[in-house]
C-alpha cells in the first residue's frame, strides 16, 4: 500500500482523470472529495461489497445451473407491498 | 420493417433478437462487472418480470418494474445521475429492481434499483443513500397473502 501524508485542502491524483480531495479531519474522521469520469463507481467499500454480493448471486451467468427460470416466473403472482421506510416512526 | 435488430446468443434464454430502442448503455456497468456496458431489456410474456441481458456477454438479471411490487417507494436522484443518465424531467425515468431468486423464494434488491431512462437509452444501478432500504426484501406471493390465484 502506497501512504501518503496530505493537509486539508491538498489533493491525490490516480491517474490522469481522478481527483481525491481532503476536505477536512473531525476527530478520526477524514472528509474527502473525489473528482472522477462519469464511467467510475464511488462506493464506500461496505457498500460496495455487500451490493457486489447482492448482484452476484443476482446476476445469472454461463456457469449457474440451467433451472427453469422462465417457467418459475411464470407461475409468480405478485401482491404489493408497503415499504415505507420506518425512519419517520415515532 | 428493415429495422436493425441484433442477435444476442444466450445460453440461458436461447437467441434474442432485440430492436436498437431495447439496448441501453451503462457507463458506470453495474457493480460486479463494471466492464460491461451495453445490456438489452427484454420482456417475459405472460409476466411482470424483464430480463436485463448484457449484450456481448453471459450475463442476465431478472427485473421488475418497481411500481408492481412497492408501495411508497421513493429516494432521490443526485445530480451527477441525472446527466449520466440524461434525463430532463423525473417522469424520464424508470425504475426498475433487480429480483434474486433463493430456493425459488423471490427478493429484490430496493437499496440499488437500476434506472432506465428510455428517451436517451441510458441506464445504471443506483444506490440510494438518502434513505435506508434493504438490499434484498421478499416478495410477498399472493398465495402468501391468503389470496390464491385464478
Amino acid at each position: 500500500m502506497l501512504v501518503l501524508r496530505r493537509k486539508i485542502g491538498e489533493t491525490v491524483m490516480l491517474g490522469d482523470n481522478i481527483e481525491v480531495h481532503v476536505l477536512a479531519v473531525e476527530g478520526d474522521t477524514v472528509k474527502l472529495g473525489f473528482v472522477a469520469p462519469r464511467s467510475v463507481q464511488i462506493l464506500r467499500k461496505e457498500v460496495y461489497d455487500a451490493l457486489m454480493q447482492e448482484n452476484r448471486q443476482a446476476g445469472i451467468d454461463a456457469a449457474s445451473e440451467g433451472k427453469p427460470v422462465l417457467d418459475l416466473l411464470k407461475t409468480y403472482r405478485n401482491v404489493k407491498s408497503d415499504v415505507t421506510s420506518e425512519e419517520g416512526s415515532s | 420493417m428493415g429495422e436493425r435488430m441484433t442477435l444476442i446468443r444466450s445460453d440461458r434464454y436461447g437467441d434474442l433478437h432485440v430492436a436498437e430502442e431495447q439496448i441501453y448503455r451503462f457507463e458506470k456497468g453495474i457493480v460486479g462487472w463494471q466492464d460491461i456496458k451495453q445490456y438489452a431489456l427484454i420482456g417475459v410474456e405472460d409476466t411482470p418480470f424483464f430480463i436485463l441481458h448484457a449484450v456481448d456477454e453471459q450475463l442476465s438479471f431478472i427485473l421488475i418494474p418497481a411500481e408492481k411490487v412497492v408501495l411508497d417507494y421513493g429516494f432521490e436522484i443526485d445530480d451527477e445521475t441525472v446527466e449520466l443518465l440524461d434525463a430532463k424531467k423525473p417522469e424520464d425515468v424508470v425504475i426498475f429492481l433487480i429480483v434474486n431468486i433463493i430456493d425459488d423464494a423471490f427478493y429484490v434488491n430496493l437499496k440499488a434499483p437500476v434506472l432506465l431512462v428510455p428517451r436517451s437509452r441510458a441506464g445504471c444501478q443506483y444506490v440510494i443513500h438518502d434513505r435506508d432500504y434493504p438490499l434484498r426484501f421478499p416478495l410477498r406471493r399472493r398465495e402468501e397473502a391468503g389470496n390464491a390465484g385464478p
